[in-house]
């Protein structure tokens, strides 16, 4: 088999589609040929990465304690995570993440919410607030943590994309880009509406149901692409 | 000559081996047997998919293949069949255009990269994707899912399953009914039909219109952040509504006007039923202006 050939069946490779005579003769040419083989192992990685990423992303509970050690830390209250997130989120995205924080923990606070283990606060046990369904996500650090999820969901996704930048025209990159743009300028406006009216939970239902949206077209364009 | 080329490649195509094309285009024209509810999967990187359905027990595949193109897969018969154009080198930059009559009950499987793609008459199902290009599906299909990042998708049909969603392009939907889930960033969504029974609906900065009737107990779901929202509904339409925009306005025709509810805040909400309630309708954009009007 010519390294074309091999190239033009690896998604029925990886995918298993293969018979075994098929299969037997394209591993026959990859032990030999690194640069297929290297394709090959790029072609499982972008796999991979594209089906660890969850249909709907929610706010992971187990990540709760761990999350509130590292905003309050040693040295007090610290809004942005310095581990990780910035890397992600870019300094604009965390920055503006943080402000929301700020608000809703300042909202939080006067509406009398008391997170576990904070100052002031009488039992492990957070009190309950009666901010309705959505008040997990009216919760800051939560809030932020959902933050983190979309925003590495995306860099995976950007990841993949950036992967597969050789089949993506220019201009379909382009038409992303804007389109990527069109929703973090959404979603600096719903943030910035959050900050205004931190209590609102509808905003903040908006503020993840934009990441998804974000996180819904790339991984569109990453599926497409790969067809 | 034409006549020559295209005899031999039916001939050809009666094993399932097209002949592999030189640099410049060729026609093409091949048919296989199928069965009335055939699954036929058709493939083409660049260019156009134009698929008809049609009464005859058979997959029938004319066009013409782009310059890079190696040959048209076109194999299988009875249950499944499928249609691929195979290409020498990048296979995005190989323009062919298909045209493939289907049974009209076929189970449509359509991807293209740069590439439009067409259904018309079929009442089986329709799956259809691309990167850059619009997918237009008209027709009897009972479910449809028509997905583009970069352009146009229009559904026009009775289907009773749904699902109509691009990046960065218009998104309409007429005469659907039952489930429907379209969403768009940029573009306008407007879905216009008969009664459903669960409607999801969402943009980010493009309008989002509504035009149709609510099942009993259905549910109808729109938001947008900075979109405007129009719902047109039956003035006696038993629904239970919830309201909200942030900064947008709300302009109400099927019940009281909404309330400024935020004390520093623009925020309005609205919530009241009409009809005695049943179905649920949510409306919540963060700018975008509400009007919720009768039809």
């Amino acid at each position: 088999m010519t390294c074309e050939e091999v190239r033009d069946r690896l998604d029925e490779y990886v995918d298993g589609d293969l018979t075994e005579a098929e299969f037997q003769e394209i591993e026959l040419h990859l032990d030999g040929c690194a640069p297929c083989r290297a394709e090959e192992r790029q072609l499982r990685a972008l796999i991979a990465q594209a089906a660890a990423l969850p249909e709907e992303i929610q706010p992971a509970a187990d990540l709760w304690p761990d999350l509130a050690a590292r905003l309050r830390g040693p040295e007090g209250l610290r809004l942005v995570p310095r581990t990780g997130l910035a890397r992600w989120m870019g300094p604009m995205s965390v920055a503006a993440a943080a402000a929301v924080v700020v608000a809703l923990s300042a909202a939080l606070w006067t509406r009398g919410f008391v997170p576990a283990g904070a100052p002031g606060a009488t039992t492990g046990v957070a009190r309950p607030v009666a901010l309705g369904a959505s008040s997990e996500l009216l919760d800051p650090e939560r809030l932020l943590d959902s933050e983190r999820e979309y925003a590495r969901a995306t860099a995976d996704l950007m990841a993949a994309i950036e992967a597969q930048k050789e089949s993506l025209a220019p201009e379909t990159r382009a038409v992303l880009d804007a389109n990527l743009k069109t929703i973090d300028d959404a979603l600096a406006q719903v943030r910035a509406a959050l900050i205004k009216d931190p209590g609102n939970s509808q905003l903040a239902h908006l503020l993840t149901s934009t990441h998804q949206k974000k996180v819904d077209a790339l991984k569109r364009v990453v599926r497409l692409n790969r067809t | 000559m034409a006549s020559k080329t295209v005899l031999s490649l039916c001939l050809a195509a009666a094993v399932g081996l097209l002949p592999r094309p030189a640099a410049a285009q060729q026609k093409v024209e091949a048919r296989r047997s199928a069965s009335a509810d055939a699954l036929v999967e058709i493939e083409n990187p660049a260019g156009s998919v134009r698929v008809i359905g049609w009464e005859r027990g058979e997959v029938m595949v004319t066009g013409d293949l782009g310059a890079g193109a190696s040959g048209l897969d076109f194999t299988g018969s009875g249950s499944r069949i499928r249609v691929s154009v195979d290409t020498e080198r990048n296979p995005h930059g190989v323009v062919s255009s298909l045209e493939v009559h289907v049974p009209a009950k076929s189970r449509l499987q359509i991807e293209s990269f740069n590439g439009s793609i067409t259904v018309s008459e079929v009442s089986g199902t329709v799956s259809a994707e691309t990167v850059n290009g619009s997918i237009t599906v008209s027709g009897q299909a009972r479910e449809i899912s028509a997905e583009s990042v970069n352009g146009a998708v229009q559904v026009s049909g009775a289907s009773t399953h749904t699902k109509a969603e691009s990046v960065n392009g218009s998104v309409v939907v007429r005469g659907a009914s039952g489930d429907l889930e379209a969403s768009t960033v940029n573009g306008r969504l407007e879905v216009s039909g008969g009664a459903f029974e669960r409607a999801h609906l969402e943009t980010v900065a493009g309008s989002l219109s509504f035009d149709g009737a609510l099942a009993s107990g259905a549910t109808l779901e729109a938001e947008t952040v900075s979109g405007s929202v129009t719902l047109a509904l039956p003035a006696n339409v038993a629904a239970d509504f919830s309201i909200s925009t942030f900064s947008g306005g709300v302009d109400n025709a099927l019940g009281p006007p909404a309330t400024r509810v935020g004390e520093h805040t623009p925020e309005k909400e609205l919530e009241f039923s009409t009809g005695g309630g049943g179905a649920s309708v949510s409306v919540h954009t963060l700018s975008g202006g509400i009007t919720l009007r009768k039809k």
